[in-house]
């Protein structure tokens, strides 16, 4: 409830405005002065006409008619032609029209795209079934697949009816009946069924359908045909694996922006009457099938015509079954509570959930009760699964789960899963992509964590090394006691491996440190070292990743260390003993990180706390059989009736079966009270600079290339919005209008006042202008080819940016070459020289223009994301605030050039081709809870801080990281562990809207020795480098590195004080576990970011900087403290799994330069780059066989890449070297480098244990540790 | 007893101390408000900033009179907060517009404790002032 203060912004749709009015919305083209070629001020004739528009810098190919002319239009209308042909389409749609009040032009371009239809003549009309249709098109459209199945079921009524009792038996008659889909859907009412009418129209992408969410309440578990209850697993949105590239789509279209996480949204009202019954489907205001647009359609604007209120005929309660069956959908639906995915239209239903609040009463409240319709709902999921690639690929289309095979909605029936049939079901496969619930994958062995810590482990401290680390899989199910899990099978569901990324995705150096470290001895861990005389710290397989240990009785998987990590893993319970230590507390988070298994629940309740609004998770504790009690504030809470409902029994079950108490990492679709507006759609918006600089370095015909390429991959639905602006000294905006010719292109000079030369038309569907797309792409190099214009003005494209999207919201991706010189925001040089000394300045902001607009942009749910290919000052510390403040990332290319620089070239490709089609959530806020007596005191990462828990983000993309340093406000004696949850609510590419629940149980001590013992190395130095920039940035880098300088002398002088005075005499100790600080501080203070060198230039400090901030941990120590590999010693004995698959490999050396010999090949890999050093005596044999070279001499120097070639060492080294490249999200640039060669310091300045003119070795950085640590 | 410049001063400052207090007092108010969720950061940020120029001016306004009215003890008194006031006004965030807080870096913790405390001082050295004013001005009206 706090929030009420925070109203979220949705400046744009409030659902209210069309309420209120909703003939306004629809009529906007021709209301609000209308962009009529008068009424715009700036518009001066004649820039715009027509034949005139001028082609700033002609291209040379092209006759200057083809862009000018969009044929048809009138000259002066220019771009508007199209607005005013809008109205008859809206007349059409009526209500559908977007709410937008006023009809800026700016408004419409999202919308367009869904309105076009109109504007091309008739005859033309490419009409996509479905496009034109009502909502009921809509859902349709998605479950073509599906409607047989569904046609056949029986609405299932009953789930509607508020009694509800009954709706769970009969649904499972009900259920069985249909062809084993979930009958959950159709309970809810003709909104869910999606599929009906078109059966005809299959639709192109099986994928999107799905909308799962909307507005059921499901249940995870559906009842399968078989009656088996079966969690599924959705994967779908949850990314898939994300290999380097992630895949794109997530599955649901989605929903709804919100502000708040979670909070309660004020209820507006009552839950609505209409739907009180239906306790299953507790949010069927949520998006019926509706939400899906059409895949034309789908703009927001788009025209639904199915307005709930319209159909609203229908009385909402009940669904005649008969409706149900057909779908309209619109009838169907509850006014109220539907929520057409369709953002603007649908607008009154969604109120109604509005008052829905998040109110657990809703659900089940009857007494009746029994089982919660929920349960039966599963199958409104489809659309999770629908995500998954995989399930493209099953016949079924998009909707896998209502195939009848798949009993349990989605998740794929496997027979053979357990069935235990008190328990979950397993879905079969591990990978199914139908599934929900985690899906114990029936192989163990992808999972690669280590059984939960707690299994084995005596509640005391040192927990036995986990044997089971190898077999994770299988023993944690096996050790549990049955009794916990009421009539789960054994196995099957502690097996689970939650959401990790084992399938070898860039996780996997990680994994193996984890199993290492269950393998080490419990003595190991609690040895001081003498880092004097202990020289070699690290294990050959990498460092191990700490993992808290908890007491036994939590014998339950906590967070991947990968996703979530404290940087103490025993808390100290007083800020007292916090300060004795001397470690920073703080937890370091990722995210959205790609997943290969994640749970995906849709619940018609999501259980939360209701004082703190915790999600439930592992860690609570049951009081009874029907209260739980919260961890993190310890409030005691009613637990719904459907939480313990065990669908397939009829019986209320264990809770402790649930998914939310078996996972940590979870997702839960969000029903309609976690909206604030529909969901929007994906809005990409590209800014491309076009002046002389950018286009010598040739960025722009690759860029093209790679979009072109990539344009099918972009995530997104129906509703995907593209469009282009060029700037120079000008800008230059596209036309797409579907129906054009020819990409129509509208040069504005005018700087000082930027606005959009036609009101839509700018942003178009990704769909319907598809060609005209490709022939921009296809056009835009050579258009401006040759362009002499020098000057940049970004802050007038960004302004215009910002303008254009402001009503939907989305991305904006910015290339930009040189610094911004003209109009807005417009820079200085500033850049002295080389920033030397020990004053190093203009690492802040310039201006806080790019900071203002960037708050601008967050408000209104824009990201912008940037590309700094600059081969020259740029002041990246200025333009990158556009980006920070925004949730963006950046992407630096120093000195890009096609063909000087061609080592970039890949790394640039390999990294647009990832940013482009990785996984993106829109309208994103994050939040973090953490056990009451701990506050978060800052947040590291690229955000804006909406309030002390609150985190805006407009995008979140799956590379982001984000840090937070903890205090100790009270003493943590209520409780022996402490909780940190971060909840994540975004609406996927496919416009649903989902929640990502990451909780991270850590145990208290009131033991020094313990949080020293337990303190996980690699967070400390990644959060002291995240506090490091920051105290740069207030005050001065040389403060950093004395800060930097002073945490490994307090740390180990308080642990130092630990120790038996006898131990101390001459040595420095360390903990084993800290042994590392020391030597990850030395190469922070060696690190581009941090040193002192004079040949450092400031961009690329202040990018390295920026990367501290917002780098995922594994990422960040990696470019901290890189890793290097003697590769002549690579072999097979040892080989490091991935899947199946085993990768030769070899062990990892300290970076000193004692560990390289001229005998042999050195790999060093700082994560985004690789150096090859190849040493002067390397044999000839192996120049043969690795570079297909007679000897040393011979080898080129600057060779990009290893030739493929078919001998034993060859083959084992590109295996190596693929497996570490492919373990990454970003591009590399590989270079291989001759021990003679002049580019050897590119690898020799990565041996930060060396001793260099101006810095410390490691043993002289520790002898002046140990001086500073006496004096 | 005479109703001297001096006295003036005091009378003025006494008044506009008043003022200040209820400024401080909004200050008070409005960083418990983003501490506990209330308010959102750019609207809280954008209601302040406005208030400190006037603040700071009111507060050197009145220090400038006492140096007029050659009251050297009471400008002493107030000196260290000018210099406070002007250290802090040079070290602000980059910003275009006038004022002190950034809505990007007002919620890290530290720069809500600090902005928190110094209101506290602030109020108590305003009331302390206030008090010390109506002493003085008395003093000065009973002694002339």
């Amino acid at each position: 409830m706090s929030n009420p203060g925070h109203p979220p912004r949705l400046p744009v749709f409030s659902p209210l405005d069309d309420i209120m009015n909703p003939s306004t919305g629809n009529e906007v083209p021709g209301q609000s002065k209308p962009p009529g070629p008068a009424p715009n001020g700036p518009f001066v004739p004649g820039m715009f006409q027509p034949g005139s528009v001028p082609m700033r810098p002609p291209a040379p190919g092209n006759p200057p008619g083809q862009w000018a002319g969009a044929p048809p239009r009138p000259p002066g209308v220019n771009g508007f032609g199209n607005t005013s042909m809008q109205p008859p389409q809206q007349m059409q749609h009526m209500n559908a029209g977007p709410p937008r009040p006023q009809a800026p032009p700016p408004m419409f371009n999202v919308n367009s795209p869904g309105q076009q239809p109109p504007m091309r003549p008739a005859g033309q009309m490419p009409p996509p079934p479905q496009t034109s249709q009502t909502a009921s098109s809509f859902m349709n459209g998605p479950s073509n697949a599906n409607m047989n199945t569904r046609m056949a079921r029986p609405p299932v009524p009953t789930i509607s009816a508020p009694s509800g009792g009954p709706p769970s038996a009969s649904q499972g008659g009900s259920f069985n009946n249909t062809q084993g889909q979930p009958p959950s859907f159709q309970t809810y009412g003709s909104q869910q069924n999606p599929g009906l009418p078109h059966d005809g129209v299959p639709q192109s992408r099986p994928n999107e359908l799905p909308v799962p969410f909307h507005g059921q309440g499901q249940y995870s578990h559906q009842v399968n045909p078989f009656m088996q209850k079966t969690p599924t697993q959705t994967p779908g949105n949850s990314a898939p694996p994300s290999q380097k590239s992630s895949r794109g789509p997530s599955p649901v279209p989605g929903s709804t922006m919100d502000a708040l996480e979670g909070q309660f949204t004020p209820s507006r009202g009552a839950p609505s009457p209409a739907f009180p019954g239906a306790r299953g489907s507790p949010v069927p205001g949520q998006v019926p099938a509706g939400n899906f647009p059409p895949p034309n359609q789908g703009q927001y604007p788009g025209p639904r015509p199915p307005l709930p209120g319209a159909p609203g005929q229908v009385p909402p309660q009940r669904f005649p079954p008969g409706q149900a069956q057909h779908f309209p959908p619109q009838p169907g639906l509850p006014p109220g509570p539907a929520h057409p995915p369709a953002p603007s239209q649908q607008v009154q239903p969604q109120q109604p959930p509005y008052g829905f609040g998040p109110l657990p009463p809703q659900a089940p409240a009857g007494p009746n009760a029994g089982p919660p319709p929920p349960p039966s709902s599963t199958a409104a999921p489809p659309s999770g699964p629908a995500g998954f690639p995989p399930v493209s690929s099953s016949p079924m289309g998009g909707f896998q789960p209502r195939p009848p095979s798949n009993n349990s909605s989605f998740a794929p029936p496997p027979p053979m899963s357990s069935n235990a049939p008190g328990s979950f079901p397993h879905p079969p496969g591990p990978a199914a992509p139908g599934q929900r619930y985690p899906p114990p994958p029936s192989n163990a062995a992808p999972s690669r964590y280590p059984p939960p810590p707690g299994a084995n482990t005596v509640p005391g401290f040192p927990p036995a090394p986990t044997p089971a680390t190898s077999q994770p899989m299988a023993q944690p199910g096996a050790m549990q006691p049955p009794s916990q899990y009421g009539g789960a099978p054994p196995g099957s569901y502690g097996s689970q491996p939650y959401g990790q990324p084992h399938q070898g995705m860039y996780a996997n150096n990680v994994n193996a440190m984890t199993q290492n470290f269950g393998q080490m001895g419990v003595q190991d861990s609690q040895r001081a070292v003498n880092l004097l005389n202990e020289r070699q710290l690290m294990p050959p397989d990498g460092v191990e990743t700490a993992k808290p240990i908890l007491p036994h009785d939590f014998k339950k998987v906590n967070c991947s260390p990968d996703i979530f990590r404290c940087t103490l893993n025993a808390i100290p319970q007083t800020s007292a003993l916090l300060s004795k230590a001397r470690l920073p507390l703080g937890i370091l988070i990722h995210p959205f990180r790609d997943l290969s298994q994640l749970p995906v629940i849709q619940s018609s309740v999501i259980v939360r706390c209701r004082s703190c609004r915790t999600y439930i998770n592992p860690f609570v504790v049951f009081v009874d059989q029907r209260r739980w009690k919260c961890n993190l504030c310890f409030r005691v809470n009613d637990l719904p009736d459907e939480f313990s409902f065990d669908p397939v029994s009829k019986t209320y079950g264990d809770p402790q079966r649930r998914p939310e108490v078996k996972s940590a990492t979870i997702e839960f679709i969000a029903p309609s009270e976690y909206m604030l507006r529909p969901p929007q759609p994906a809005v990409y918006l590209f800014l491309l600079d076009v002046s002389f600089n950018a286009v010598e370095t040739g960025y722009l015909s690759q860029f093209c290339q790679i979009l072109l390429d990539e344009l099918d991959k972009l995530p997104g639905d129906a509703r995907t919005t593209v469009g282009f602006v060029c700037y120079d000294r000008a800008l230059y905006y596209f036309n797409l209008a579907e129906g054009l010719s020819q990409p129509q292109m509208l040069c504005v000079p005018d700087l000082e006042e930027p606005f959009l030369p036609c009101p839509d038309n700018l942003l178009v569907n990704l769909h319907e202008s598809k060609e005209l797309i490709t022939e921009l792409l296809n056009q835009l190099p050579t258009i401006f080819e040759g362009n002499l214009e020098t000057g940049s003005a970004l802050g007038a494209a960004l302004l215009s940016a910002h303008k254009m999207m402001s009503s939907t919201g989305g991305r904006v991706t910015v290339m930009q070459t040189c610094l911004p010189t003209v109009g807005p925001g417009a820079l200085q040089n500033r850049d002295s020289g080389n920033t030397s000394g020990k004053n190093v300045t203009n690492i802040g902001p310039a201006t806080d223009f790019y900071k203002k607009l960037s708050l601008d942009c967050s408000a209104q749910q824009i990201a912008v994301d940037l590309f700094m290919l600059n081969g020259q000052y740029a002041d990246i510390a200025t333009l990158s605030c556009i980006s920070k403040y925004s949730a963006g990332c950046i992407y630096h290319f120093p000195s890009f050039h096609t063909v000087k620089n061609p080592s970039q070239v890949d790394k640039f490709e390999n990294d647009l081709r990832r940013y482009l089609t990785r996984k993106i959530g829109f309208e994103s806020v994050m939040r973090i809870r953490c056990t009451r007596g701990l506050s978060i005191h800052t947040f590291h990462g690229n955000f804006f801080v909406r309030s002390t828990d609150l985190l805006s983000l407009p995008n979140i993309n799956p590379d982001a990281g984000f840090g937070m340093q903890m205090s100790i406000e009270d003493n943590l004696n209520e409780s022996p562990t402490v909780s940190f949850q971060a909840a994540l609510l975004y609406t996927s590419s496919k416009g649903e809207r989902r929640i990502r629940v990451h909780t991270l149980c850590v145990p208290v001590t009131n033991q020094i020795g313990e949080v020293f013992a337990t303190a996980d190395q690699q967070a400390v130095a990644a959060l002291l480098a995240k506090m490091a920039v920051d105290r740069s940035l207030n005050s001065a880098i040389s403060d950093a590195r004395d800060a930097m300088i002073n945490a490994p002398v307090d740390t180990l002088s308080a642990y130092a004080q630990q120790v038996p005075a006898s131990q101390r005499v001459g040595a420095l100790l360390a903990p084993h576990s800290l042994r590392l600080l020391p030597m990850y501080m030395l190469a922070m203070l060696k690190s581009i970011a941090f040193s002192l060198s004079s040949s450092t230039k400031t961009d690329d400090r202040v990018f390295a900087m920026q990367q501290c901030k917002v780098q995922p941990l594994c990422y960040l120590m990696q470019s901290l403290y890189p890793h290097l590999y003697p590769l002549h010693r690579i072999s097979s004995e040892t080989p490091l799994k991935r899947g199946k698959e085993e990768i030769p490999a070899t062990p990892q050396l300290q970076l000193s330069s004692a560990n390289i010999d001229r005998t042999g090949l050195f790999l060093m890999d700082t994560g985004d780059a690789m150096y090859l050093l190849v040493g002067s005596g390397v044999g000839d044999q192996m120049c043969q066989d690795v570079f297909e070279k007679p000897n040393f001499m011979s080898i080129p120097d600057g060779m990009i890449d290893l030739p493929e070639l078919e001998n034993p060492t060859s083959e084992m080294i590109r295996c190596f070297v693929n497996f570490l490249i492919d373990s990454r999200p970003n591009g590399i640039t590989f270079l291989v480098i001759r021990d003679d060669s002049k580019h050897r310091h590119l690898f020799f300045q990565h041996m930060l244990e060396d001793r260099t003119e101006n810095s410390m070795s490691y043993y002289e950085f520790l002898q002046f540790l140990q001086g500073k640590a006496k004096g | 007893m005479a109703f001297t410049f001096a006295a003036f001063c005091y009378i003025l400052a006494l008044i506009l101390t008043a003022v200040l207090i209820f400024f401080v007092i909004f200050h008070i108010i409005a960083f418990d408000e983003l501490k506990t969720d209330y308010k959102n950061p750019i609207d809280q940020c954008n209601s302040l900033n406005p208030l400190v120029i006037p603040e700071y001016a009111i507060h050197i306004f009145f220090t400038f009179l006492f140096l007029l009215a050659f009251q050297l003890g009471t400008v002493l008194f107030n000196m260290p907060l000018i210099i406070y006031h002007i250290r802090r006004y040079m070290n602000r965030p980059v910003m275009s517009g006038m004022g002190l807080y950034d809505p990007t870096s007002i919620m890290n913790a530290d720069e809500l404790g600090r902005a928190q405390k110094e209101g506290w001082v602030k109020l108590g050295f305003y009331l302390i002032s206030f008090f010390y004013y109506l002493y003085s001005m008395i003093y000065v009206l009973v002694s002339s």
